[in-house]
């Protein structure tokens, strides 16, 4: 058994409302720099639509994940993109990579036309031109160009998700009166199993031991982007302009200094749940070798029991932190995927096993036109599953690799659990509809609090780094004297609060350094700084940094840096 | 003059540009070591400039770099006439694939707006010059035949030279212009790789093939201090162990060495018997070093060389005597009575060739099956590129 622990999410989907507030945290704290414009690390989606980049589900064409292959007894994982040999031929040019036109063309407007253009008749407009050549473009699609579109001809019918779908469902679906749509946060999984890191020629792309973040190490990346290729969910993204591939890095920086990732700390729906599960890496790449409707419980089989003595005693002798292991035993997440079983991984099969999951939504009917007045369907409210709007076939394709009947458990216990939460009106319903949960009355009760935390601190629970100097989640320290958390300590990178087994103050202040030391050469490949250097003069840690990208003269710049600044 | 620059300066000036340029750009630039790929920006052309470009060109660097390793193999390997054909042939071929490739490329470059918004003027120039380079390539093996027949023997010495540090342009300073052109247009590619994308170059990422498809990195000192601590200890009681048996065996294998050391400059201790031995071989020896030096004296005293009486001279069956330059010669029956002297070196790699005369005419080399005209001293398409020297004078 080799346990490891990994950093998860939960994204409960009949909370999202499709904001977009988490993209756009995302951007403005890590792709808001010159060859990221395209990239959203955090994106929304509409289903059923086509997504972004376009059609990337569809792995006919993008060829990512992994695939079966030998016969019975011999199964055995195979990248779709390549092996190892034609990796090698595909260095000058990958067939399969998605390109801008899959994306979209970057853009801004001339704004300074508003206020520069000559005295005349018309009224002056600012015209939209390319952040690649900065020359005027027509915008032809954007990264949620198909956003709420449900029913649209050219995006929701193309959904690859439909293809599962009877004819008559598909009409159904789209009659008008029944149109729906469901919005799809993603982020990059984090994957168990990650064909990204497999198929990395320079080796650049690794998996964290003690969190499972997936990184792309800027300094050993050389551009060959297979792994772009080789993500099936499209989270990887090639910077044109450094000519290194770039990722999601969960906010490791955030993580590490006790705050949550920007696009969980923006939820505005609070849809997001963090913490920790611990799984048996040996198990991995077997688990992933069943036919695709074993897949979910495959999944579930690699995770570990957080209270299991031996799992515990397996955990500590890998080396993984009483805080992680702490924080495992508390993780929302586990209560999410194992005990209620209510989340599934997205694309389970890609067989990348995902370490994201979502809580398919319910979208209920609760209520209707009749000729003409809108009215409750009374009795029938949150009752009937195959009521439910979005076909259920849908929801597998997305969430099970087609497995009907576990999204069908999931959306029971969803409804029971509702009905619990409802106006006495709900608790009125009869005995019959309750029985379509599935939880017993404790699990559903406990599932009810958890699910609806007045805080982010319920939804919080990741370990820290391990070490011991790094401090916990800011969002989970609150004073309601339930809170189980030690006070976060923010000034303490180096000391603060030490587990039992620290290591000893100077590993420990190093280990500090060291986590500076990599937020702030990220951050100068990343452009936005360009010296970082120690100044005698300013306070121990302060940094002296110089902007040097033109994305300043865009914004508003910190009275503090004004002056300093030199821009492109 | 220029030429000295051309050969021997700009070699060194292009060497330790590349080198001191490649690890400072490793080691200080690390983030911006890559291959810079546009696939991302322009795809379809790209598809008909890249993949022909890197087809030919890594194949035609492989042959270049395996003659100026392994010149001996390479020399067998084109001494047979079919392979050699086929070795050009190839080359060619691939040249104009890498032409055509290149050609895409530049205009792609200068097309399409998007690629221009990543192109550097280094770009530019570095997609010029290898344009340049593989045109000069191209016309050197079509103007002057058989280049990976003669280039073992001419440029890779004059390479070798550079490396060992001992530059001897002589190799290769009587070639014509082109060839020369295209020395000098490697050494100056070679000196810009660090400074431009050429860089990718030495990332290329060979060790993928080896390597186990997922990377699990731990940051975490609590982990590396725990499981690293058992084996800390385990490997503390290893080291000891292993310096103790190092040194020992070490320290046995020094006495030992010591102890020849001791004795050799001692010298053996010989018998009376064995002394006398000794004295009588190296009498021998003297003895035949005299007689050599004899011949050698007599050979710059005297205007001729007793070859033999021409009446034992034979048209079909050559006669051994050694010339003036104490090397073998071969003497043979003309057409009209008179004798031909031919030296019986061959001019490829120096073997003397066999003395019967084969029904053109010619004698053969043995060494790589060549054969030589007995009266011009021409050889016939084969390793030997230069004519036989006739020895000149003396009947």
């Amino acid at each position: 058994m080799n346990v490891r622990s990994h950093v998860a999410m939960v994204f409960h989907l009949d909370k999202c409302i499709g904001c977009h507030t988490c993209s756009i945290a995302c951007k403005n704290v890590w792709t808001d720099r010159a060859g990221a414009e395209y990239m959203w690390w955090n994106n929304v989606e509409t289903k059923p639509g086509t997504g972004y980049p376009t059609l990337w589900e569809n792995q006919d064409t993008y060829k990512g994940g992994w695939k079966l292959a030998g016969g019975k007894g011999s199964r055995h994982l195979k990248l779709r993109c390549q092996d190892k040999l034609s990796a090698l031929t595909k260095l000058f040019y990958n067939p399969n990579q998605p390109g801008l036109q899959d994306y979209y063309e970057p853009w801004t407007y001339t704004y300074s036309d508003l206020f520069d253009s000559p005295e005349g008749d018309d009224q002056p407009t600012a015209r939209p031109i390319s952040l690649i050549t900065g020359e005027h473009i027509d915008i032809e699609a954007g990264p949620n160009w198909d956003d709420d579109l449900s029913g649209s001809p050219i995006y929701a019918e193309n959904d690859p998700n439909l293809d599962k779908l009877t004819e008559a469902e598909r009409e159904m679906m789209f009659e008008i009166e029944r149109i729906s749509m469901m919005y799809l946060p993603r982020i990059c999984n984090h994957c168990a199993n990650p064909s990204c890191v497999a198929s990395c020629p320079s080796g650049a792309l690794y998996k964290r031991g003690e969190d499972g973040i997936v990184l792309v190490n800027q300094e050993a990346c050389r551009g060959w982007r297979a792994c772009v290729t080789a993500c099936p969910y499209k989270k990887i993204y090639y910077n044109w302009q450094t000519g290194k591939s770039e990722k999601c890095i969960l906010c490791y920086p955030r993580l590490e200094t006790g705050q949550a990732p920007a696009c969980f700390h923006s939820c505005v729906g609070r849809i997001r749940y963090i913490g920790v599960l611990l799984y048996d890496a040996d198990r991995v790449p077997d688990a992933m070798t069943v036919p695709n409707e074993g897949l979910v419980e495959s999944q579930r089989s690699t995770i570990l029991d957080p209270h299991d003595p031996e799992v515990v005693a397996a955990a500590r002798a890998n080396g993984i932190s009483e805080e992680f292991i702490e924080s495992a035993q508390q993780s929302p997440i586990y209560k999410y995927v194992i005990e209620w079983g209510l989340a599934l991984p997205l694309h389970v099969e890609f067989r990348t096993m995902p370490m994201l999951f979502y809580v398919p939504p319910l979208l209920p009917v609760s209520g209707r036109s009749a000729s003409g007045i809108y009215a409750n369907d009374g009795d029938a409210f949150f009752t009937d599953l195959e009521r439910a709007r979005m076909p259920i076939e849908y929801l597998a394709s997305l969430f099970s690799a087609g497995n009907v009947p576990i999204v069908e458990g999931t959306k029971s216990t969803s409804t029971a659990s509702t009905m619990d939460r409802q106006s006495p009106r709900a608790r009125l319903v009869s005995g019959s509809s309750r029985s379509h949960g599935g939880a017993h009355e404790h699990g559903r009760r406990n599932h009810f609090n958890r699910r609806w935390p007045a805080c982010a601190e319920g939804r919080a629970r990741p370990g820290t780094r391990g070490n011991g100097s790094l401090a916990r989640l800011s969002d989970c320290s609150s004073s309601d004297g339930r809170n189980d958390l030690p006070a976060t300590d923010r000034s303490t990178l180096a000391g603060g609060r030490r587990p039992a087994h620290a290591v000893s103050h100077v590993d420990a202040q190093r280990a500090a350094r060291r986590a500076r030391r990599t937020v702030h050469s990220y951050l100068r490949h990343l452009g936005r700084v360009r010296a970082v250097r120690r100044r005698p003069h300013l306070r121990r840690g302060e940094l002296c940094a110089r902007r040097t990208d033109g994305a300043t003269s865009r914004f508003v710049r910190p009275a503090r840096f004004r002056g300093r600044l030199r821009t492109a | 003059m220029i030429d000295t620059f051309l050969l021997v300066g700009l070699p060194y000036l292009a060497l330790v540009a590349c080198i001191v340029g490649t690890i400072q750009r490793f080691r200080r630039e690390p983030y911006n070591v890559s291959a810079l790929s546009s696939q991302f920006l322009e795809h379809r052309t790209l598809k008909w400039g890249s993949v022909p470009w890197h087809a030919g060109i890594i194949v035609i660097l492989l042959a270049h770099i395996f003659v100026f390793l392994f010149p001996g193999v390479w020399r067998a390997i084109t001494a047979n006439a079919i392979a050699l054909v086929a070795i050009e042939t190839v080359g060619i071929a691939l040249a104009f694939l890498c032409i055509a490739g290149m050609l895409v490329l530049i205009v792609r470059r200068l097309v399409s707006p998007k690629v221009q918004a990543v192109t550097t003027n280094v770009d530019l120039v570095v997609q010029a010059l290898l344009l340049v380079q593989i045109v000069l390539g191209l016309s050197v093996a079509l103007s002057y035949r058989w280049g990976a027949a003669w280039a073992p023997g001419t440029v890779v010495p004059y390479l070798w030279s550079i490396v060992t540090l001992q530059p001897d342009a002589t190799f290769v300073a009587e070639m014509p212009g082109l060839v020369k052109a295209h020395i000098a247009g490697a050494w100056v590619i070679i000196g810009l790789i660090p400074y431009s994308r050429l860089i990718h170059m030495f990332t290329a990422p060979l060790h993928y093939v080896m390597r186990a498809p997922q990377v699990v990195v731990w940051g975490n000192l609590a982990r590396l201090g725990k499981v690293a601590g058992d084996k800390l200890v385990a490997s503390r009681r290893l080291f000891i162990t292993g310096t103790v048996a190092t040194a020992s065996g070490v320290g046995l294998l020094g006495v030992g060495v010591l102890d020849k050391f001791v004795r050799y400059f001692q010298g053996p201790k010989l018998t009376e018997e064995q002394r006398a031995d000794l004295l009588e071989e190296r009498l021998v020896r003297v003895k035949a070093t005299a007689e050599q030096r004899e011949l050698e004296l007599e050979r710059l005293r005297s205007a001729y060389i007793a070859v033999g009486p021409l009446a034992q001279l034979d048209a079909k069956k050559g006669r051994y005597f050694i010339d003036y330059e104490m090397r073998p010669a071969l003497a043979f029956k003309g057409d009209d009575g008179m004798p031909i002297l031919i030296s019986a070196k061959c001019t490829h790699l120096g073997c003397t060739v066999a003395s019967e005369v084969n029904d053109q005419g010619q004698i053969l080399c043995p060494c790589h099956v060549s054969y030589f005209d007995i009266k011009t001293g021409a050889p016939n398409p084969g390793p030997p590129q230069r004519r036989r020297s006739r020895t000149s004078t003396g009947y």
